[in-house]
């Protein structure tokens, strides 16, 4: 039994025998029994200090300290829940944020893509002169292909939304059909099934996700037949689980994508025929390919430059000409987001150095304010290891709980972020929490808080204690260096404060500025809704026409659609081609003479709210070659002249027809809100080829309560055609700035988690400053000093080193949101009253935290205040 | 609390030296060990009652006494203490200690108050 830990069980009934053999014994001496039992307990001492000190007699040494440390600092945090809160929620802020922020980045910039080989994978694409969409039409992918030696696949792609129909069930799925060597590229293997060679182009490939939740994962699903938009095919694989290759979305149609596709299969893409003209089919796609090992992507630019360009001499299309694009594939993905993500990663680096610095300098000022404390301990005994030890003990307590508080916020954030705008940023949905980072935020925020949380002390444990007892734990010499280091720390928090509050204040004013309409532009009560035309019926553009007019009607007779008109969005880009301008222009004018087009009814105008500044309105049926124009082209080309009555070169109407301008219209920004509005042209619907219409309905009340109701009355007419995209136009706008809105969001965040940061340092650090001269104070009032005089000097001291701040965040501001000028839309980057507001509104919010503690010390009774220690 | 000043508390590390002598004739529990301790000491000594379980804990640790169940006096269950022999050798060793440091300070003490009268 020597050396091992006894049954300690019976040590209570052992205390309670003894204490009740000595009340007999007292009792027998003519005590009565109450007298006898009170002085029994009495003689026995403390119960519970005896139980301890018997367990420790068996708890190895350390362990006991360590009980002893963590009871202290358990203790020392339950005394001081301001102070401990300040600091946990520092630490919690700090080290989320942060990891949070990176965990995106890193998804959306850093990652490489899940493709076979992804530092080889590039996007092909074509670039008109006049800017705009990029992409690639099938003439130029065939022409490419067939020539180009640089490049181990080549690849094209279209997304459909088709409807399947499974046994008789239908669904809309998204299907992105693709050329040979998807599968190759994309690194595909199927977990079910065989994926289908080149030109099995009727085989459907399902993703896991849609074999599992929509067929259940039966595998019997395999070999089934379907169709696809009315044409056969059937099921041949399953991809393997987590299949989901990053691809460029196509986003100059209508709307950007944000449909996780649903199904593969394979298409082949015609070789271009010889002949070509304005009847000539062309398909529009996305392309991408990987280049051959060793190749580099310079090597298959130039290669593909000089086919292309080519091409373009031998064989002139009426489309203009372009450029070959040829970029890494990863670029043009995440291309449009790393600004933003690189200043939002800039700002969490910056919240996180607030975050240490708000750490060092609460703790710093507490161990000030302890310093009696610990030099009392040390005085009675503690040795210097002790109060070390203690300190550590309540510095790894703030760090364990400001630790777990950093991790569930970085996971909330991350779970908010990827839901709120996951469809809005490119590969945003991949977002896991980065491990790695919160390692190095916490070690970097727990490090701070061990280093000023323990420093102290250890600087303190070879100090000598009498001095420090002597002084009334107030060291001049070391509070005033407490001091100064506080102002200066309070002054760089400022400083970045006022930076971030800069920057979101610009983001917001951006978004703001967007989301204000013209009068007469009611995006919210407007509804619209998309559909194409599918499938082999429609193949002849006199029916698509009927069928759009039939959709028209309908819609304008439907009980509660005030206004109802259609269009293509604008979908195509023409050269605006005056009679007389020699045509083709040379290459160099042609950028200026680009303008986009849309097709409409001739209530589109109106129901947008779009003011006619002269001329007419389409009527409802139109004669061929009517054009309205708005009024930036008719400044960009009819400067001198009179608009009314020019005549434009109309490619669809053939080889040199001109159409008529008929009207001009007020620019309105109805499209994208993000730019400002440019130069477009309207036709009448009945003028061009067809390729998918939106309807857009005027609503009395709420569109989206009758939004399903409207879509079942138009679905009717043809029920093979599917309407989708049913929305607001408002919300249409609203996605298409979604990605502002999350930059906002974030940078939005961070300005205000720094403001409390900061609010927290000025209010510690005036706190201390005003503690210290406690007695001072009192000094002053029972002299006669009046108060506001006290309040005044203390609160202009806090504002000294805030306004220091302030002047050296307005400077750091102006450069920094240079930097974040590609984000911004009507706002400039040193726009004068949003760093007003900032600097106020941040000046205002340290006024409060500056005068609260100097009104409290003010108000103190100066007696109190003398004695205070 | 009359007997304070007639009464004298324990020493450091005494306490410790009295159990092992109050456990030389035979094992006994913990109330029997202090009231011996008061007894044989004239009530002069005053043990603080409860301090005498982790004395007890810290002897069973180097193993000089040991633990064992018996029955009390009165017919109840309790723990009893007893010597080892460990404990037998070190009580001496302590003892000849106890003497040597008594006999020094009585020495310093005597020539003091020589000195002074």
């Amino acid at each position: 039994m020597i050396g091992r830990t006894p049954d300690l069980d019976d040590l209570d009934r052992e205390i309670r025998d003894h204490i009740d053999a000595e009340t007999e014994e007292l009792m027998a001496r003519g005590k009565s029994r109450d007298d006898a039992r009170a002085a029994a307990i009495r003689k026995f001492g403390n119960v519970t200090r005896v139980k301890e000190d018997v367990r420790g007699v068996w708890i190895p040494g350390w362990l006991d300290q360590l009980r002893q440390d963590t009871r202290d600092a358990v203790r020392y945090v339950r005394r001081n829940p301001a102070f401990s809160f300040a600091i946990v929620l520092t630490l919690a802020l700090g080290i989320g944020l942060t990891t949070a922020i990176y965990s995106v980045v890193n998804a959306v910039l850093l990652r490489p893509l899940t493709y076979a080989h992804p530092d080889r994978v590039v996007s092909l694409a074509t670039r008109g002169k006049d800017g705009g969409p990029e992409f690639i039409n099938s003439i130029d992918f065939a022409n490419w292909r067939s020539q180009s030696t640089s490049l181990a696949h080549m690849i094209v792609y279209d997304q459909i939304d088709a409807t399947i129909v499974v046994g008789g069930e239908a669904s809309r799925m998204r299907i992105v059909a693709a050329s040979d060597g998807f599968w190759e590229v994309t690194g595909a293997q199927p977990s079910l099934g065989a994926l289908p060679k080149a030109g099995e182009t009727e085989v459907l490939v399902l993703t896991h996700r849609v074999f599992r939740e929509q067929f259940h994962g039966d595998a019997g699903i395999i070999g089934r037949a379907v169709t696809v938009d009315g044409r056969q095919a059937t099921i041949g694989a399953v991809l393997a689980e987590g299949f989901q290759p990053q691809l460029i979305s196509f986003s100059f149609g209508p709307n950007p994508d944000r449909v996780e596709a649903a199904a593969y299969r394979l298409m082949t893409v015609q070789p271009p025929p010889t002949q070509r003209g304005p009847g000539t089919q062309v398909r529009i796609f996305q392309g991408f390919g990987e280049l051959k090992e060793g190749v580099s992507i310079e090597q298959a630019r130039a290669e593909i430059g000089a086919i292309h360009d080519r091409e373009q001499r031998e064989h002139p299309t009426p489309m203009g000409t372009s450029t070959a694009v040829i970029v890494p594939l990863r670029d043009k993905i995440v291309g449009p987001s790393r600004l933003a993500l690189g200043v939002l990663l800039s700002a969490s680096i910056v919240v996180l150095l607030i975050t240490c610095v708000n750490v060092a300098n609460l703790l710093l000022s507490r161990s000030a304010e302890r310093r009696k404390e610990i030099a009392l301990r040390m005085s009675v005994g503690s040795g210097p290891l002790r109060v070390v030890r203690q300190l550590l003990a309540e510095s790894l307590g703030y760090a364990v709980l400001g630790g777990i508080g950093g991790v569930l916020l970085a996971t909330w954030l991350v779970n908010a972020v990827v839901s709120l705008m996951g469809p809005a940023v490119p590969r945003l949905s991949e977002t896991t929490l980065d491990l790695g980072v919160m390692a190095v935020a916490m070690a970097i925020s727990i490090g701070t808080a061990l280093l000023f949380g323990v420093g102290p002390a250890i600087a303190l444990a070879f100090t000598n204690v009498q001095e420090v007892l002597k002084e009334g734990g107030r060291s001049v010499s070391a509070s005033r260096r407490m001091i100064i280091t506080g102002r200066a720390m309070v002054a760089a928090q400022v400083a970045l404060t006022v930076v971030l509050l800069a920057g979101a204040g610009l983001m917001f004013k951006s978004v703001w500025k967007m989301t204000t309409y013209p009068a007469g532009f009611t995006p919210d009560r407007i509804l619209t809704m998309h559909v194409d035309f599918r499938g082999p019926q429609y193949k002849d553009q006199r029916l698509r026409h009927d069928y759009a007019a039939n959709v028209l009607s309908k819609a304008q007779s439907l009980p509660g659609v005030r206004q109802a008109a259609i269009t293509t969005g604008r979908e195509s880009t023409m050269l605006v081609m005056k009679e007389g301008e020699p045509f083709p222009p040379p290459p160099e004018q042609r950028e200026a003479k680009a303008a986009p087009v849309s097709l409409i009814s001739a209530d589109f105008g109106p129901l947008l709210g779009m003011s006619l500044v002269k001329g007419r309105w389409f009527n409802e049926i139109e004669t061929p070659g009517a054009i309205v124009i708005n009024e930036s082209l008719a400044r960009r080309h009819f400067a001198n002249e009179e608009p009314l009555g020019g005549r434009i070169r109309t490619p669809w109407l053939g080889e040199d027809r001109f159409g008529t301008v008929v009207g001009v219209v007020r620019d309105l920004k109805y499209a994208t809100i993000d730019a400002d509005a440019q130069p477009e042209l309207f036709f009448h619907h009945s003028d061009a080829p067809l390729f998918g219409i939106t309807v857009a309905m005027l609503i009395d009340g709420d569109p989206l309560v009758v939004a399903s109701a409207i879509r079942k009355e138009l679905s009717a007419i043809d029920p093979t055609q599917s309407f989708y995209d049913v929305r607001t136009m408002e919300q249409a706008l609203a996605e298409s700035i979604a990605p502002r809105r999350f930059n906002l969001l974030l940078l939005g965040t961070f300005a205000l988690v720094a403001l409390v940061l900061a609010t927290l340092g000025v209010y510690g650090v005036v706190a201390y400053a005003v503690a210290e001269r406690t007695q001072e104070i009192g000094i002053r009032l029972a002299l006669g000093a009046e108060r506001a005089r006290v309040v005044r000097m203390m609160v202009s001291q806090g504002m000294l080193s805030v306004f220091a701040g302030l002047v050296a965040g307005l400077i750091g501001a102006y450069a920094a949101t240079r930097l974040i000028a590609g984000l911004l839309y009507g706002v400039g980057s040193h726009d004068l009253p949003t760093f007003a507001i900032a600097t106020l509104l941040l000046s205002a919010i340290a006024f409060i935290a500056c005068a609260a503690p100097a009104l409290r010390a003010a108000f103190v009774d100066p007696v109190v205040a003398l004695r205070a220690e | 609390m009359s007997t304070r000043d007639e009464k004298i508390a324990l020493l450091q590390g005494t306490l410790d030296l009295l159990i092992l002598r109050t456990l030389l004739p035979g094992p006994a529990h913990g109330h029997a060990i202090v009231k011996a301790i008061e007894r044989s000491s004239e009530d002069v000594l005053i043990v603080e009652q409860g301090s005498l379980y982790p004395a007890l804990h810290r002897l069973i640790k180097r193993g000089w006494i040991a633990a064992e169940d018996g029955t009390s006096e009165n017919n109840r269950r309790a723990k009893f203490y007893k010597l080892t022999a460990k404990g037998r050798k070190q009580l001496a060793v302590e003892t000849g200690k106890w003497d040597r440091l008594a006999g020094a300070i009585a020495r310093i003490l005597r020539s003091d108050i020589a000195r002074e009268s």
